[in-house]
């Protein structure tokens, strides 16, 4: 009897207790699920700083997009034409000289200082002097305020590539005065990170609430933006895993998953989310090493070839996913300078086996090397390592996979060890110019030892190139580029699809290829 | 040949042997009828797995080591042929369903077995004699000897089986050999500690004493008279960590540090669902091979420990009841 009481108390304080707990996480589910003027938004970060002149990474330049303004913009996301932002701009000398004037003069910043000139140029050269990894960007440019309405930025060499450089989030326009009464400088004595990962200095539709790098970062909105306002007062961007973000989504916790693959997107029932597809601006391909001390056969250009038509590109885009595209060059295709897909090669099993007898290649296994942990938008690269290893075999060619962590990986990809093997690039900027690193004697091509001497056809094409005038551009850089293809050196494989996953509790939003997901646009 | 022996060694291993009447782990004859043919079968199924548990723990390792000796013959498709539509769900002409890429899932997961089952037994025989030939030493010698080899054991212990074993495995660079190589590092110390107390009990029991006083060297007292005590317990470990040895080797595969793809692997073929939970049968289905098969060498352990070690046994009863 006695230990029918227990028995029967024991299950009654259980259930209250559940039910208290289910009560508790019901109110977090109610707050967390963006309720009202709140949006959650998960992503897997990769983030380190948001101090704009420090940030090079994706997560940070999603917080900085919403925070930041930037002197140029892409309008709508179209990455071919660089539009005004704060500023208008005009190319001369060349395209030697730019000339920026401030357009938005009733551009606050979110203590409601207006943004000048002065704010502009000490971002640019905050950027140049940090030394940090965004400071490329502007190598090489000269920055001089003219007036308080103009500055000049002048380069050594022509620089057409410039107004696709400064829509970067990382050239954000921070508030000069505080930053510097904040230790902040313009060389390398700078010591404002810290103050800027908690407060913003922006002038963007939001500013930083709380900034915890490795949980959450919320942002809430800037009474002081000059655009309209957004509906999303608040936004509370997560670090969660894709598994995770792909159950939050469905439950109506987040609003806002950046990481799903194209799998786990159509698993979702329609009622539940949206899906946008936007293409990715980074390139698969293989890399075959030049160096005959690494290996004698993928310096044998028949073989590189024989590789290139034995690839069956179908099936690489169907393990992309919907919205994957082919890619005929390093350059993806919705950029300035590319290659048309349509000129990408097809499998051609008997062009195959004609060039690896032209080769010479008698089945030996190449070494194959790639990152087991990494996935590029949701490609897999073990999974597109494994499928080319099955394509091959089918071709007659043998590799042997070389799976490591990206660090190793990567380390013995800059060492120029590794003759064979699966390469990423993320563009920094919508430029063909950025891909110059491919080039015979590029920082790229010395990982494969591809010396600069090695093609002067190439060579000659890459200056040609890079003289052009703006309008023949694009189709100088894409001659270049399709005459490297051809080589077989680079292989490229797949521009993948940067898929976002909306939830239905948001009826508008803007998502491009610039900014992804835009906040301040949703409702 | 003993005096006066503390710990008699058990002489029942021997499978097929008439049951010894007087041992104190024999748990008896259950008083079968006296069917002679009868008899003779329930004789031969080894005396220390005739518990309900370890009966299904050896049923289901023979199951498993008939699919892995049979496998190619069993495997309905090539276990690395992409022929098939992705992520097509069990049913149909691939039972278990097909994987991201396109492959059976029911072929992966038996000739995964091939690789998984020999390498883990030997990983282990390995460990165990590696273990107790250093316990051993350690034991018997004692003093500076037995100080080196249990401060290096003491050193692995300190860290977690798990991310000791991917410390080597990453810093050897992956594959299957050096998944080996990484488990038996880190699996050693537990055979060394347990050889080591059992050697030092035995070595100043009396027999041994007097063995030494024959003269008989520190090698013969060793594997002649020390050996048979020590032989028992470091089995019963071993049967029992064959199931944490096929744990760490699937761990090591998944997080890519065992076996390298496209060779098929349990943790690896887990790993590769883990990012698509919609397809569930893709980690469902390695993921309760491993439970199957770690469950099974648990049950034959627990049986052998019952039989071959009784003291533990017992001790193991007294505290649980």
């Amino acid at each position: 009897m006695r230990r029918l009481a227990r028995a029967t108390v024991a299950i009654c304080s259980t259930l209250a207790l559940t039910l208290g707990l289910a009560a508790c996480s019901g109110g977090d589910d109610d707050q967390a699920g963006g309720a009202g003027d709140t949006l959650v938004a998960e992503t897997a970060f990769s983030l380190t700083t948001i101090d704009p002149h420090r940030q090079f990474e994706f997560t940070g330049s999603t917080i900085d997009n919403a925070v930041y303004q930037t002197a140029l913009e892409f309008e709508d996301g179209d990455l071919t034409k660089p539009t005004d932002g704060l500023c208008s701009f005009e190319m001369s000398d060349g395209d030697k000289t730019m000339t920026l004037k401030l357009k938005q003069k009733d551009a606050k910043f979110s203590n409601g200082d207006p943004v000048t000139v002065d704010d502009i140029v000490f971002s640019f050269e905050r950027l140049q002097g940090l030394k940090g990894n965004p400071s490329f960007f502007l190598d090489g440019v000269d920055v001089k305020k003219v007036d308080d309405e103009t500055i000049e930025l002048k380069s050594e060499k022509p620089n057409p590539a410039l107004p696709y450089i400064l829509p970067n989030s990382s050239i954000g326009i921070v508030n000069s005065k505080v930053v510097k009464e904040n230790k902040g400088t313009t060389d390398e004595k700078d010591e404002a990170e810290q103050f800027l990962n908690e407060n913003s200095q922006g002038s963007g539709p939001y500013q930083i609430d709380t900034y915890d790098p490795d949980s959450q970062v919320v942002l809430t909105a800037n009474e002081n933006y000059n655009g309209p306002a957004p509906k999303y007062k608040r936004i509370v961007l997560r670090n969660v895993s894709a598994e995770t973000q792909l159950t939050d989504i469905q439950s109506g916790q987040a609003q806002v998953a950046y990481d799903l693959n194209s799998d786990q997107a159509n698993s979702i029932d329609d009622s539940m989310a949206q899906k946008t597809s936007l293409p990715s601006t980074r390139s698969l391909y293989i890399f075959n090493n030049m160096d005959d001390k690494v290996s004698d056969i993928t310096t044998n250009e028949d073989f590189r070839m024989a590789v290139t038509s034995a690839i069956d590109y179908e099936k690489i885009l169907e393990l992309s996913g919907d919205g994957a595209q082919r890619m005929a060059g390093l350059v993806p295709n919705e950029f300035n300078g590319a290659v048309p897909k349509d000129q990408a090669p097809e499998r051609d099993l008997d062009k195959t086996k004609e060039l690896l007898e032209k080769s010479g290649y008698d089945g030996e296994e190449i070494p194959f090397h790639y990152s087991s942990d990494q996935s590029v938008n949701g490609v897999d690269l073990a999974q597109l390592a494994e499928t080319l290893q099955a394509q091959l075999k089918e071709a007659g060619i043998n590799l042997a996979l070389k799976p490591a962590p990206s660090a190793t990986q990567l380390d013995g990809f800059r060492a120029g060890e590794q003759p064979m093997g699966i390469g990423t690039w993320g563009a920094d900027f919508p430029d063909p110019s950025n891909y110059n690193v491919f080039v015979p004697g590029g920082s790229v091509a010395d990982r494969v030892n591809w010396d600069k001497d090695a093609s002067p056809e190439i060579t000659k094409l890459a200056e040609a190139a890079e003289k052009a005038d703006e309008d023949k551009r694009g189709d100088a850089y894409a001659k270049m580029y399709k005459s490297l293809s051809d080589t077989g050196v680079w292989i490229p494989l797949v521009q993948p699809v940067d898929t976002i996953v909306v939830g239905n509790s948001v009826k508008k939003y803007v998502s491009n290829a610039d900014t992804s997901f835009d906040f301040a646009q949703a409702e | 040949m003993s005096i006066g022996t503390p710990k008699q060694p058990p002489t029942n291993t021997n499978p097929g042997a008439e049951a010894v009447p007087g041992n104190p782990g024999s748990p008896g004859n259950p008083g079968n009828p006296v069917d002679p043919g009868v008899r003779r079968w329930t004789i031969r199924f080894p005396k220390s797995l005739r518990t309900p548990l370890g009966f299904v723990g050896a049923v289901i390792l023979a199951v498993w080591l008939l699919l892995a000796i049979f496998a190619p013959l069993i495997a309905p498709f090539d276990p690395l042929a992409q022929s098939f539509s992705r992520l097509a769900p069990p049913g149909g002409e691939n039972i278990l369903g097909t994987d991201t890429l396109g492959r059976d899932v029911f072929s992966r997961i038996i000739v995964s077995a091939r690789t998984t089952l020999p390498a883990a037994v030997f990983v282990v025989i390995c460990s165990a004699v590696l273990g107790s030939v250093l316990g051993a030493i350690a034991g018997y010698f004692g003093k500076a000897v037995d100080e080196i080899i249990m401060r290096i054991a003491d050193l692995v212990f300190a860290f977690p089986t798990i991310i000791l074993a991917m410390v080597i495995a990453a810093a050897l660079g992956p594959g299957l050999k050096n998944a080996i190589i990484a488990i038996l590092l880190v699996s050693w110390p537990s055979y060394a500690r347990v050889t080591r107390s059992l050697v030092m009990t035995a070595r100043n029991s009396e027999y041994v004493i007097a063995g030494r006083l024959l003269g008989f060297s520190a090698g013969k007292s060793l594997t002649r008279e020390i050996a048979p005590n020590v032989v028992s317990p470091v089995v019963v470990l071993a049967t029992l960590d064959v199931g944490s040895a096929i744990l760490t080797m699937a761990g090591l595969s998944f997080l890519s540090l065992g076996v390298v793809p496209p060779t098929p692997d349990w943790g690896a073929m887990i790993s590769e669902g883990v990012s698509q939970f919609a397809a569930w049968w893709i980690a469902f289905f390695p993921g309760l091979c491993i439970l199957t098969i770690v469950m099974a060498f648990n049950f034959i352990g627990d049986s052998l420990r019952d039989t071959l070690d009784p003291h533990t046994a017992q001790e193991v009863g007294e505290t649980t009841s």
